[in-house]
């Protein structure tokens, strides 16, 4: 499925402001703000060596089912190997790809935008709002159910929004 | 060797014989079917354990790559969680065992790339 290109480029966007959260690798932990995984490898809604984005979630449970996913799905971690961290974040211009007012307008619905192990669909949203300069999308999880995710394009956020790592909150598993 | 003994956090600092004999083990290759995943005879395999000459060029590369799997594979998992891991089906490798993966053309690089960025 691929969405509408023209209504990408007009659907509404609104401000997204509060804490979110990461897990990240322990050996990566120091550099809460890094997109290299993302960059690197692509993940739903960026494309691999064109641009990035930083994924948050909107709680714990989400974050444990993403990171979860993948080449090492199914099976139990080994015990602090993530670092968990908190994020507070004030944007202007974000996406709602949770609202099916906007999933209607750009002709997607909730199912395209979750297959789990295909982003197809989700990075073609991904990358023209990226290409349109918005700061970041609120998403479906495709890995927890009733989840949300924050994914933000960081090099897009402008001079009156802030993302800053707030806190370590502990490790996981 | 068991994998409860594989010291996979200091790899990089072994002896390149310690870590190519490490690598096979941790993969449950014999020295044939090692010798087939890097493109190389079994004598060879048996010099790079033995330290009397260490891999070269692309098979240097491959073992480097074989390593950051370990390396990855030991900052997630406990060993006999590892064990599981390399033989167990797995989606993101087309269904494949890691073990089996590791024989197709590319296979042991793309498992260093997706591992190396997860929680990245």
């Amino acid at each position: 499925m691929i969405a509408n290109q023209a209504a990408l480029h007009q659907v509404q966007t609104e401000p997204v402001n509060g804490q979110f959260y990461r897990y990240i690798r322990k050996k990566y932990a120091t550099m809460p703000l890094s997109m290299h995984g993302a960059f690197n490898e692509g993940r739903r809604y960026n494309v691999a060596g064109l641009f990035g984005a930083l994924y948050l979630a909107f709680d714990c449970a989400t974050c444990e089912a993403e990171v979860s996913q993948g080449i090492i799905a199914g099976l139990e971690m080994k015990k602090g190997a993530f670092v968990v961290w908190e994020y507070q974040v004030s944007l202007q211009s974000v996406v709602r790809l949770d609202s099916e007012s906007v999933l209607q307008a750009i002709e997607v619905s909730r199912a395209d935008i979750t297959v789990k192990g295909n982003h197809w669909t989700a990075s073609g949203i991904g990358e023209p709002l990226y290409n349109r300069g918005v700061e970041g999308l609120v998403a479906p999880s495709a890995q927890q159910e009733d989840g949300k995710c924050l994914d933000i394009f960081l090099d897009h956020v402008n001079e009156n929004s802030s993302v800053e790592p707030s806190a370590q909150l502990g490790t996981w598993p | 060797m068991s994998h409860a003994s594989l010291n996979l956090a200091n790899l990089a600092s072994a002896p390149f014989g310690e870590q190519v004999f490490t690598l096979r083990q941790l993969f449950g290759f014999t020295k044939v079917e090692f010798a087939l995943v890097l493109d190389v005879n079994e004598k060879t395999i048996r010099r790079w354990e033995e330290g009397a000459i260490a891999p070269q060029g692309s098979h240097r590369l491959a073992v480097d790559a074989l390593r950051n799997i370990a390396e990855s594979l030991g900052e997630l998992f406990e060993p006999d969680i590892i064990r599981v891991w390399i033989d167990r089906e797995n989606p993101a490798l087309q269904g494949e065992r890691p073990r089996d993966f590791a024989k197709k053309p590319g296979g042991i690089f793309l498992m260093a790339h997706l591992l190396s960025n997860v929680g990245r």
